[in-house]
């Protein structure tokens, strides 16, 4: 078993579970026991060796930077989507507005037509979820 | 998880850029190695790795300390994996992972390193099933652990672990008749 496989943080928590040698004993008793496995994490210990170069972690100035980068998106993504909040709400809010003074009937209609299709998506998403886990 | 790393963590949830910046570096070898192994293929296996740290970056403050940080790295990295393939059709997954196989295959090649058919095999072993078999029985968590890195109860996470060591044999067993 690779000397990494709990990350460079061993400790007691879940997920970091070697004994003193960095091994997992849950893995080793399958190891022996179950065919495929040791040579799957012979084949796996060996893509290690061969991918090391690639491995290796950029330096902390470039970590740094990326820090930046990335903050400087998430606010520009913040302030993007507080934007469009405002303007579909203040969109809703106007054609509400204008619905219920000019036309009351088709605000009235609007209004049950909301929670409707709610519930219709509500249902079809439960069904969607219930058929399979995922894919 | 270490007085100091706890120190570090402490730190990068309270602003410090530069601590952030260590821990991301202490684990970068880590998850890109995971990440190869889950993805069987290099360069999406980067790809994935960036996504992974800016995910850490803007998730840092959210991190409670339940689980290893490299646990969390490893939600975090498995989650966005499998949004990505998720959006991605079959023959799109097909291709790739064919692509990236035979890259790592020239890669063995070029260092003089002997192929091992065991991650031609690997490779052919579907999504849900292979990461619940690396997770068990190469990095040695436990059933419970998985379920919770995945998001499913345990029973699933253990019925996903044997179905894949299943079908990895079945797929040895082919190559070898093959």
């Amino acid at each position: 078993m690779t000397k990494d496989n709990t990350g460079p943080d061993n400790g007691n928590k879940w997920g970091e579970t070697p004994d003193e040698d960095g091994k997992s004993k849950a893995a080793e008793d399958h190891a022996s026991s179950e065919f495929a496995l040791p040579e799957l994490i012979a084949g796996l210990e060996r893509l290690d060796r061969v991918y090391a170069n690639e491995a290796v972690p950029p330096s902390l100035g470039e970590l740094q930077a990326q820090l930046i980068a990335a903050s400087e998106r998430h606010r520009r993504r913040m302030l993007r989507e507080w934007l469009l909040f405002w303007l579909i709400s203040l969109f809703l809010l106007g054609f509400s507005l204008l619905a219920i003074t000019s036309a009351p009937p088709l605000y009235w209609m609007v209004q049950g037509l909301i929670p409707i299709a709610g519930i219709i998506a509500l249902v079809m998403r439960l069904g969607r979820k219930g058929r399979g886990e995922w894919r | 998880m270490s007085d100091e790393e706890s120190q570090i963590i402490r730190k990068a949830q309270r602003g410090d850029r530069q601590a952030l910046a260590q821990l991301l570096q202490n684990h970068y070898s880590f998850m890109y190695k995971y990440l190869l192994k889950l993805t069987m293929d290099p360069a999406l296996a980067e790809d994935v790795t960036q996504d992974t740290i800016v995910r850490c970056m803007e998730k840092i403050a959210l991190y409670n300390g339940s689980s290893s940080f490299s646990s969390w790295m490893i939600t975090i990295a498995t989650r966005l994996y499998i949004d990505r393939m998720r959006r991605r059709s079959r023959e799109e997954e097909w291709i790739r992972r064919e692509q990236g196989i035979r890259s790592i295959r020239w890669r063995f090649e070029a260092q003089g390193e002997e192929w091992s058919d065991v991650l031609d095999a690997l490779s052919r072993v579907p999504l849900p099933q292979r990461i619940a078999l690396l997770l068990k029985h190469y990095y040695g968590y436990s059933y419970s652990e998985i379920g919770r890195i995945l998001g499913i109860p345990e029973g699933t996470a253990k019925s996903r672990a044997a179905y894949g060591l299943r079908q990895l044999r079945e797929e040895l067993k082919e190559d070898d008749e093959g």
